[in-house]
């Protein structure tokens, strides 16, 4: 594999681990770290100037056409979801620019991007090969979170932490301690 | 093999293989006290594998394991870049819905005083 091929790769790895670094819960911490490795990854998509070969180049070939309304599109709805009632209140700027930039995308798709001839076989029989994955790993996890045993019961609380909990409720509902 | 059910074959296993990198790497860098990846990773490590080599004995195209790894993941992220357009029909749907949102009536907020 020559230069460019493996930068691209590295490229898709960057992707993928900022997008995983993005996830909340126990490792939420993270998640500051999603955006500008995510941004590298694009960085490196861009900048990459090494020959690239076969099978990458044809890839990189539909990357740039998917990109330009990729991007412009994903902007619009971020805009759209700003400006609309969720909360009953309408942002009508954000709205109506994120409706026309919406718009603009949809020309950019029609300019730049082509889709395959065979676009209906490739796209259902690859969700069917990404959902086949993603329905194992599921019963994976669920395989493993069998096979953890239970835990003990939590031991009843002591007097002090009794006290500590009412304090609190007692606090938070504004009742004076009796 | 009929050329079409290769294909279609090649293009399943591409899906399958990509989403395969794409939760093993999920795993290991999402990794917390409460995860246990290690059964999950080497399962879908070796499926990738058991696919990888398939796709050699297969195509004649393909000379090494790496290759037939490469070759699955292009055409499993094209999969994606042809669904994705797919999607966003869906997104803009709802996004024209929430657009023209209206709030109900309220009794207590829309009452003439």
């Amino acid at each position: 594999m020559i230069l460019g091929s493996i930068l691209f790769w590295s490229a898709i790895l960057l992707l993928m681990i900022g997008i995983s670094f993005g996830r909340m819960g126990p490792s939420f911490s993270r998640s500051n770290f999603s955006l500008p490795i995510i941004l590298v990854g694009i960085l490196l998509l861009i900048f990459n100037n090494s020959p690239i070969e076969n099978p990458e180049s044809n890839l990189l070939d539909s990357i740039n056409g998917f990109a330009p309304w990729f991007f412009v599109c994903s902007l619009g709805c971020f805009l759209v979801l700003r400006g609309s009632p969720i909360y009953w209140k309408v942002r009508y700027p954000q709205l109506v620019i994120g409706w026309i930039i919406i718009l603009i995308s949809f020309y950019l798709f029609y300019e730049y991007y082509e889709l395959p001839d065979n676009f209906l076989l490739v796209a259902l029989f690859s969700s069917l090969g990404a959902i086949l994955s993603l329905f194992l790993f599921i019963l994976l996890v669920r395989f493993v979170e069998n096979g953890i045993p239970l835990e003990d019961p939590a031991p009843e609380l002591t007097e002090e932490e009794k006290d500590f909990v009412k304090k609190i409720i007692s606090m938070n509902i504004g009742v004076e301690e009796k | 093999m009929n050329s079409i059910l290769l294909e279609i074959f090649y293009y399943t296993l591409g899906g399958f293989m990509l989403m395969n990198f794409f939760l093993i790497i999920f795993q290991l860098f999402s990794l917390h006290p409460y995860s246990k990846p290690t059964i999950p990773v080497a399962v879908q490590s070796f499926l990738i594998l058991i696919s990888a080599l398939i796709i050699n004995s297969l195509n004649d195209d393909v000379e090494t394991i790496v290759d037939a790894i490469r070759f699955s993941l292009v055409e499993g992220i094209l999969g994606i870049l042809i669904i994705i357009p797919f999607l966003y029909i869906i997104i803009i749907y709802f996004l024209l819905r929430a657009s023209f949102r209206r709030r109900p009536f309220d009794d207590l907020l829309d009452s003439p005083e």
